[in-house]
């Protein structure tokens, strides 16, 4: 029997983004790669990284309210970026667009308040319910960060937010062997601030 | 500032293990670095710098993200009076600076987002809301339409007494407060609490582990710090802990709750409690440690759920449809015993003992929505580890439970690891998956080797596996896709990941041995892993290497030469505990503090033998009782041993006393 062609079809169903739907379990690399087009993919790094990229912007800041407005603007950044996206470490790309906008952050409110703002408060100090709230806020860490030079606080910090020293290299723009010495030399100058004697010299323990 | 060689080496090799630290491992530090160590750790534990406020973390991806519903964090009102920093104000051009960049930044954003979506919405299976915790399994076992896992907690002790497994939905209406675990309010228990509605308040006067929304890694919260917890996250507190949940918020917030106790929890004003289901008393049936699982399952119309005998307690709630539970006897599992008809609002305890649910049918015509609690021992007995009953009381019995001898790996796999892992099901862990650096690893390629000890593990590999099916004593390759079962062992040299699922509906639990390039720094959802050893190995093996596990059975005064020095051997105190003696400048026996009491290994701890310049002595059961160990070995194959070697059956050893000790034995090649 004979048939006739089938006709070409003009419609095609559309393409699943990347195939199958993003899940937990996949690599940053894996969701950076749809997420700039698909929003699962971007909420689930969303969640993955909100928390460490919030809690080194209020390392660094200081404040809660410095803290949400950097980390907003570093999703905004890493949402804008993710087509252009092609770095080998996720968490390294974002922490370059964290330290980045936190520097930012941190000059801008460098310069001191408009000089009209000075004749509307009274009194500069803060009240003691101010300074209790403040001081609840000021954690031992930030305490024992402030011990440290520039360079190697911005190392430390990054430590806390959980990267390796060759992702710290790549968001800082530095060395691996640059890193690895000032985190060394930043223990050092911590380890007695934090109680911890020196390490006896010799062998191991049995137990 | 110049830094000599040996300071620049000292720092490469810091930050190498601090590397390792940070990704969750406790790395092995040189001697030198112990104190410097010692401070990372401590600087690591006092970092207590808040997350960001689940209300901000809602709203900007609500902002970043305009058309995905608030799934992950519904609070429709500022919940709680936050902590705030007091900060001088802004200046208003800074501030609208920053916004308005944000602002225009998200008006080029939205539209291509909004692009993308307009094109990926059409797409089979797509979902406008992201799936954020909790997260769908990606493998179900047929005919479940869907499955999530709620909550997920090791408990390691079960209280005593009469202690059962409730699970409820409790309401709090505006204002209310609820507090659970007191002496009047419930009295001690486990509990595991997931906010389903709204925002609660969290005040506990002990240590709580929290889980947030999409986040698998717990956080701490040290006691007496009110903490707001969103509809989606999941908090754990321990027996002993009081905890009072406070609804702040103008909306009603909804817990459910998953607690063993012994005591109901009283009901104040203000606060509605519907118990969904509720178990016998354990009254000590179970030993800890133990799983605690729950989760909501969709079953298709007519569609069966298979169920196993696997011990431990299993809580079925029907919250939507009509089920027919086949209850059988665990001794004659294809017997219908009973069979319960159950809809919706209904429970039933389907693991009493004396009965479990062979299976679970959806009788339609929509599908069933079910939650099921199950209560399972974590330790699975392996079916080779039961001593004989007629050892001698002096005697030990060794038993084989892993032998593999892997080809080719490479001479960068550092990592000796032993796990015990259980996997939920439809969880799936890809073994020897690693990431750019060490950003987050699987484990890494390497030599790895498996034994299902409960339950049937489906495994996917592009490469050969070798697999020893239980009781054999050759192995076969196998590629594909294939299930191992109860006993069976597999090993690979994984150079292309290899996926270990759970297809099944019931947990699996696999003694994981593996020499990788990386450590095993993740872990997928649904999958819990006591880690036995993990060890940086300085001189590792390579090319063909042999991984052994052993358990040997130690009897009161039981005891052992330590072994040959040499190779780092593993010794991990699974039961009980032992005395060690170690041998000090060459004198055999000699205890390293002479008229001090010898240093005890109580489980679970583990210690490294067989290094040449502190070899350990003797291994020996102080009593009374019999403790267990296990003894993992990661060591160069013997050039004529066989390609793979399984589990061997149990051996008596020599009794352990008397001064002429025998080594603790080692596996020999067939």
């Amino acid at each position: 029997m004979e048939t006739s062609p089938q006709p070409t079809l003009a419609i095609r169903p559309p393409k699943l983004v990347g195939g199958t739907p993003p899940t937990e379990a996949m690599t940053d690399a894996e969701l950076a790669e749809r997420a700039a087009a698909d929003p699962q993919a971007f909420a689930l790094l969303y969640a993955r990284y909100l928390d460490p990229v919030y809690r080194y912007c209020l390392r660094r800041l200081g404040s809660r309210a410095a803290a949400e407005d950097a980390a907003s603007i570093v999703f905004t950044k890493v949402l804008a970026g993710l087509p252009r996206y092609r770095a080998e470490s996720f968490r390294a790309w974002l922490f370059t667009i964290a330290h980045h906008v936190v520097v930012d952050q941190y000059r801008e409110a460098r310069p001191s308040q408009p000089l009209e703002d000075a004749f509307a408060v009274a009194d500069a100090a803060p009240s003691p319910e101010e300074a209790a709230i403040a001081a609840e806020d000021r954690s031992t860490v930030r305490a024992l960060l402030d011990l440290l030079t520039e360079r190697q606080r911005e190392v430390v910090e990054l430590r806390l937010a959980g990267l390796t020293g060759a992702e710290i290299a790549r968001a800082l723009g530095r060395s691996q062997s640059d890193v690895n010495v000032t985190q060394f030399r930043a223990m050092a100058r911590l380890r007695e601030r934090l109680g911890v004697p020196p390490a006896p010299k010799g062998g191991r323990h049995a137990n | 500032m110049p830094t000599d060689p040996i300071t620049a080496a000292r720092a490469a090799r810091f930050g190498h293990h601090w590397d390792e630290l940070a990704l969750g491992w406790p790395a092995e530090f040189g001697a030198d670095d112990a104190d410097l160590a010692a401070a990372v750790r401590r600087l690591h534990a006092l970092d207590d710098t808040p997350g960001p406020d689940p209300e901000f973390a809602a709203r900007l991806l609500a902002t970043l993200q305009p058309t995905a519903p608030p799934v992950r964090l519904a609070a429709p009102t500022r919940p709680v009076p936050v902590r705030r920093v007091v900060v001088p104000p802004p200046s208003p051009a800074r501030r609208s600076g920053s916004m308005a960049a944000v602002t225009a930044t998200l008006l080029l954003l939205v539209g291509t987002l909004l692009a993308g979506l307009i094109v990926g919405s059409h797409g089979p299976g797509r979902s406008a809301a992201p799936p954020l915790a909790p997260q769908a399994d990606r493998s179900l076992p047929p005919g479940v339409l869907a499955q999530t896992i709620l909550v997920q907690q090791r408990l390691n002790d079960l209280l005593a007494g009469n202690a059962r497994l409730r699970v409820t939905d409790a309401v709090l209406q505006p204002g209310a407060t609820w507090t659970v675990g007191g002496e009047e309010t419930g009295g001690p228990g486990h509990a595991v609490v997931r906010v389903e509605q709204n925002v609660a308040t969290l005040t506990a006067d002990g240590p709580v582990q929290v889980s947030r929304a999409g986040s698998p890694a717990p956080i701490a919260l040290a006691a007496g710090t009110p903490t707001p917890v969103a509809a989606g996250d999941t908090v754990y507190v321990p027996a002993g802990v009081v905890a009072t949940w406070a609804n702040a918020s103008g909306h009603p917030t909804s817990l459910l709750t998953t607690r063993l106790a012994a005591v109901p929890v009283p009901v104040p004003a203000g606060v509605a409690v519907a118990t969904l289901a509720e178990g016998e008393p354990l009254a000590g049936a179970m030993r800890p440690p133990a799983d605690l699982l729950l989760r909501r399952v969709v079953l298709a119309a007519d569609a069966t759920l298979p169920g196993q005998v696997t011990g431990g307690l299993k809580l079925v709630a029907v919250e939507a449809g009509t089920v027919a539970i086949t209850l059988a006897a665990p001794t004659a599992p294809q017997t219908t015993v009973d069979v319960r008809m159950v809809a919706a609002g209904g429970s039933v305890d389907v693991n009493d003992g004396k009965t479990f649910a062979s299976g679970i049918q959806s009788l339609g015509p929509g599908p069933a929505t079910l939650l099921i609690a199950t209560l399972t021992p974590a330790f699975a007995p392996s079916p080779i580890s039961s001593p004989p009953a007629a050892i001698s009381a002096q005697a030990s019995s060794v038993a084989t439970m892993l032998l593999a001898r892997v080809d080719g790996v490479p001479a960068n796999a550092y990592y000796a690891q032993l796990d015990r892992a259980t996997l939920s099901p439809g969880a799936s862990w890809t073994i020897g998956a690693g990431r750019a650096g060490l950003a987050g690893s699987l484990g890494g390629p390497g030599a790895w080797a498996w034994l299902v000890e409960s339950g049937d593990l489906t495994v996917a590999a592009d490469g050969p596996v070798a697999v020893t099916p239980l009781l054999s004593q050759t192995s076969a390759d196998q590629t594909g896709t294939f299930t191992l079962h109860l006993g069976d062992q597999a090993s690979a040299m994984v150079g292309p990941p290899v996926a270990l699922r759970n297809d099944t509906a019931n947990p699996v639990t696999l003694l994981v041995a593996s020499l990788s390039q990386h450590a095993r720094t993740e872990l997928p959802s649904g999958v819990v892993v006591d880690q036995l050893v993990s060890a940086f190995v300085a001189d590792p093996p390579t090319g063909a290497v042999e991984l052994s596990v052993q358990r040997t059975v130690f009897r009161d005064g039981g005891g052992f030469a330590g072994p040959e020095p040499g190779a780092p051997v593993y010794l991990i105190a699974e039961s009980g505990g032992f005395d060690l003696t170690w041998e000090v400048r060459g004198t055999p026996a000699a205890n390293a503090n002479p008229g001090a009491t010898p240093p005890r290994l109580v489980a679970p701890a583990w210690i490294v033998a067989g290094d040449p310049a502190h070899p350990l002595a003797t291994i020996a059961n102080p009593g009374p009782g019999k403790s267990t160990l296990l003894r993992f070995a990661v060591a160069p194959a013997a050039a004529d041993a066989a390609s793979v070697l399984g589990p061997q059956p149990l051996i008596d050893a020599p009794a352990g006393d008397g001064p002429a000790l025998p080594r603790i034995p080692t596996p020999s090649p067939r």
